[in-house]
């Protein structure tokens, strides 16, 4: 099962002094995020059939579980950009 | 005799080799070209799945590092099945004005898994000796 990352890592540094790095437990908020996506699969399932007519189930449908599929795919993602005037950095662990 | 062996009586002949390293030679090419274990997935034809996309940017003082997993570029091609039906021609319309012609009926699953494979070859170094240094690689 694909889960959410478990660490997310912000930091800002500016010119001339050091930055600062913050590490956000994510972890912490899974149990909160399975039960919203668990809520928002389940008004899905029946939206989903209510916009049938107008071609709308599948993507009704799809979308909660392709946008928990893209948030746990976000594990591992890096972007560090450090600059003359400063730099930024996020991480998802 | 084989060809090889032909080839390397010849050296040792004509001197290009001693008779110890003619020897070596042709103890090699009777020697079993087994695979070693580290090689075995590419001599069976099994590409490596590339597990990062990477760009690095190095413009002296200025550095970008992205790390963007294949994963995600791959949930995000998923994403193409939300569209509906009815707005796929819209999209494809304007997205040829772009110059891009893409039919999303013809995108498969096989060929997200086969356009993410392609990209354990992709290496782009672009370096223009004085400015910046850019290089894009999977790994």
């Amino acid at each position: 099962m694909m889960l959410p990352p478990a660490l997310i890592g912000i930091g800002f540094s500016k010119r001339g002094r050091n930055g600062f790095r913050l590490w956000f437990p994510f972890v912490l908020l899974w149990p909160l995020l399975f039960v919203v996506f668990v809520v928002a699969f389940a008004i899905a399932i029946p939206l989903s059939i209510v916009v049938a007519p107008w071609g709308y189930a599948r993507p009704v449908f799809l979308f909660v579980p392709y946008v928990w599929r893209a948030l746990s795919a976000t594990r591992g993602l890096e972007v560090d950009v450090a600059g003359e005037d400063g730099g930024f950095f996020v991480s998802f662990i | 005799m084989t060809e090889e062996a032909k080839q390397v009586l010849q050296m040792v002949a004509n001197g290009t080799v001693t008779v110890e390293e003619g020897e070596r030679l042709l103890e090699a090419l009777k020697a079993p070209t087994t695979p070693k274990a580290d090689d075995e997935p590419q001599e069976k034809g099994t590409v490596r799945m590339p597990k990062y996309l990477r760009v690095v940017v190095d413009e002296g003082k200025q550095k970008v590092n992205v790390r963007v997993p294949v994963q995600l570029i791959r949930a995000g091609m998923k994403f193409t099945a939300l569209i509906p039906d009815n707005a796929k021609g819209d999209v494809e319309k304007h997205l040829s004005e772009k110059g891009i012609n893409l039919d999303f009926n013809k995108l498969k699953p096989e060929d997200v898994d086969e356009f993410i494979q392609s990209l354990s070859e992709l290496q782009v170094d672009v370096d223009d000796g004085e400015k910046a240094t850019v290089r894009v690689f999977c790994e």
